[in-house]
C-alpha cells in the first residue's frame, strides 16, 4: 500500500484534482455577537424609568403652575414687608375753601375717638383648672 | 410598576391641590390677612373682611359666656359631689371653655391685625413688627387648640391651662402695644392733614398783595402756629420714642403714657387749627 501523499509522480495531483472543487471558499463574515436577552429587559426598564421621571416632572410642573396661579402672591406672614406708607390725607372735596377745610378738620380733631376703645382685650377667664378629687 | 408609580404620583398631586383648595375655602377668617395681601385687595373688601371678623367676634364672645357658665356649674358640682363622674363632667366643660376662649382670642387678634394692616401713617417698622407679633400669637393659639384636643385627663388639662396663662399674658402686652400704635396713627393722620392745610395757606398768601396791617397780623399768626407746631413735633418725637420691649412687658405702660401724649397732641392740634382759622380770615 503506497501512501497517497508519497506518490512518485508529483504532477498527477494537479491533473486529477479539479481546479475549483465545489463552492468557492470565501472569507467568512464576521459574526455579530448576538445581543443577550437581558439587554432587552434593560431597555424596557429604562423606558419605564423615563416614564416615571416624566410623570414626576409633570407632577412638579402641575404643582408649580398651581402654586403660581393660586398662592404665588402669598408669602409667609413672618416675612411680610410694608411698603413705605405715604402720608395719606383724608380727601377733601375740591370745592371746599380753606376755611371750610379747617372747619371740617377741627370737627374731626375735636371728636377724635381712639380706635383702641372698640378693641378692648377680650374678657376671658384665665383660671380654668380642675381641682384634685377629694 | 411604572404605571402604578405614575398613578400614585398623580393621585398625590390631585389630593394636594384639592386639599389646599378646601383649606383655603374652609374659613378665611381663621387666618390673618397679611400686609401684602391687604395691598392687593380693595378698601371695600378689607372693610367687609373686618366687619365679618367683628360679627364673628361678637358671636364667639356670646358663646364663650355660656360655656364659661357651664364650666362654673360643673366645678360647683364637683366640689359638692366629689365623684369621678363629676370630675369627668368638669373636664368636658373645661375643655369646651378652653376651646371657646382660644377661638375668641384668635378672632380678636385677627380683627386687631386687620386694623393694623389698614392703619395709615404708622411707622413701617412698627407696623411690620406688630403685624408679625400678632400673627405669631394667632399661630400659638392655633397650636393651643391642637393641644386641647389631645387632653384626656385632669393633669394634662391643668398643664395646658398653665401654658395658656403664660401665652395670654404676652398677648395682653402685645395688644396694648398695637392699640397705642393704632391710636397714634389715627391722630397722626389728622396732624399731617393740619400741616398740609397750613402749607396751602402759606403758598396761597404768597401771591396776595397784603396791606401792612394784614402782614403784621399774618406774621403774628405764623409765629403762633409755628410755636404750636414745634410743640406738636416734640410730642410726636416722644411718642415715637416709646420703645416697646416684649421681654419687659411694657405694652400697658406704653399705652398709658402714649394716651397722655396723644391727649396733648389733640389739644395742640385744636389750638393750631384755631390759629389757622384766624390766618385764613386774614388773607
Amino acid at each position: 500500500m503506497i501512501n497517497k501523499n508519497n506518490l512518485p509522480n508529483q504532477t498527477q495531483f494537479t491533473i486529477e484534482d479539479p481546479i475549483l472543487s465545489g463552492r468557492p471558499h470565501l472569507p467568512e463574515e464576521e459574526k455579530k455577537p448576538v445581543e443577550p436577552e437581558f439587554k432587552v429587559v434593560d431597555l424596557v426598564k429604562n423606558r419605564r424609568k423615563i416614564i416615571v421621571v416624566g410623570v414626576i416632572g409633570l407632577a412638579f410642573l402641575i404643582i408649580g403652575v398651581y402654586l403660581l396661579l393660586n398662592v404665588g402672591g402669598q408669602q409667609p406672614a413672618t416675612k411680610t414687608t410694608v411698603p413705605e406708607p405715604t402720608p395719606t390725607i383724608t380727601p377733601v372735596p375740591p370745592d371746599l375753601s380753606l376755611r371750610e377745610q379747617i372747619d371740617v378738620l377741627s370737627g374731626k380733631v375735636s371728636q377724635f375717638e381712639k380706635p383702641s376703645r372698640n378693641l378692648v382685650f377680650p374678657p376671658v377667664q384665665t383660671n380654668i383648672r380642675i381641682a384634685e378629687p377629694k | 410598576m411604572a404605571n402604578k408609580t405614575a398613578s400614585l404620583v398623580l393621585a398625590f398631586c390631585f389630593l394636594l391641590i384639592s386639599q389646599s383648595n378646601v383649606l383655603a375655602q374652609a374659613n378665611p377668617l381663621t387666618q390673618p390677612l397679611t400686609l401684602l395681601e391687604s395691598n392687593k385687595i380693595s378698601a371695600q373688601e378689607l372693610e367687609l373682611h373686618t366687619q365679618a371678623l367683628h360679627d364673628l367676634y361678637v358671636q364667639q364672645i356670646e358663646s364663650y359666656k355660656f360655656v364659661e357658665k357651664d364650666y362654673q356649674v360643673a366645678v360647683n358640682q364637683q366640689v359638692k359631689l366629689g365623684t369621678l363622674s363629676s370630675v369627668e363632667a368638669t373636664l368636658t366643660a373645661a375643655k369646651k371653655a378652653m376651646v371657646q376662649r382660644t377661638d375668641v382670642l384668635i378672632t380678636y387678634f385677627n380683627l386687631l391685625h386687620d386694623y393694623v394692616v389698614v392703619a395709615q401713617d404708622m411707622f413701617p417698622t412698627d407696623q411690620t413688627q406688630i403685624s408679625n407679633m400678632i400673627i405669631d400669637h394667632i399661630h400659638a393659639y392655633q397650636d393651643h387648640l391642637v393641644l386641647i384636643a389631645g387632653i384626656n385627663d385632669r393633669a394634662s388639662l391643668n398643664l395646658a391651662a398653665d401654658e395658656f396663662d403664660l401665652l395670654i399674658a404676652d398677648s395682653a402686652n402685645i395688644s396694648y402695644r398695637a392699640l397705642f400704635l393704632l391710636d397714634y396713627s389715627s391722630l397722626n393722620s389728622l396732624r399731617l392733614e393740619t400741616i398740609k392745610i397750613y402749607q396751602q395757606i402759606q403758598s396761597k398768601q404768597a401771591d396776595l398783595p397784603l396791606s401792612e396791617a394784614k402782614i403784621a397780623q399774618r406774621d403774628r399768626a405764623y409765629l403762633d402756629i409755628e410755636s404750636v407746631l414745634a410743640k406738636l413735633s416734640a410730642e410726636d418725637e416722644q411718642q415715637r420714642e416709646l420703645t416697646f420691649d416684649p421681654k419687659r412687658k411694657n405694652g400697658l405702660d406704653i399705652y398709658r403714657t402714649g394716651a397722655k401724649l396723644l391727649g396733648n397732641t389733640q389739644a395742640y392740634l385744636i389750638k393750631t387749627l384755631k390759629y389757622l382759622s384766624e390766618l385764613a380770615s386774614v388773607i
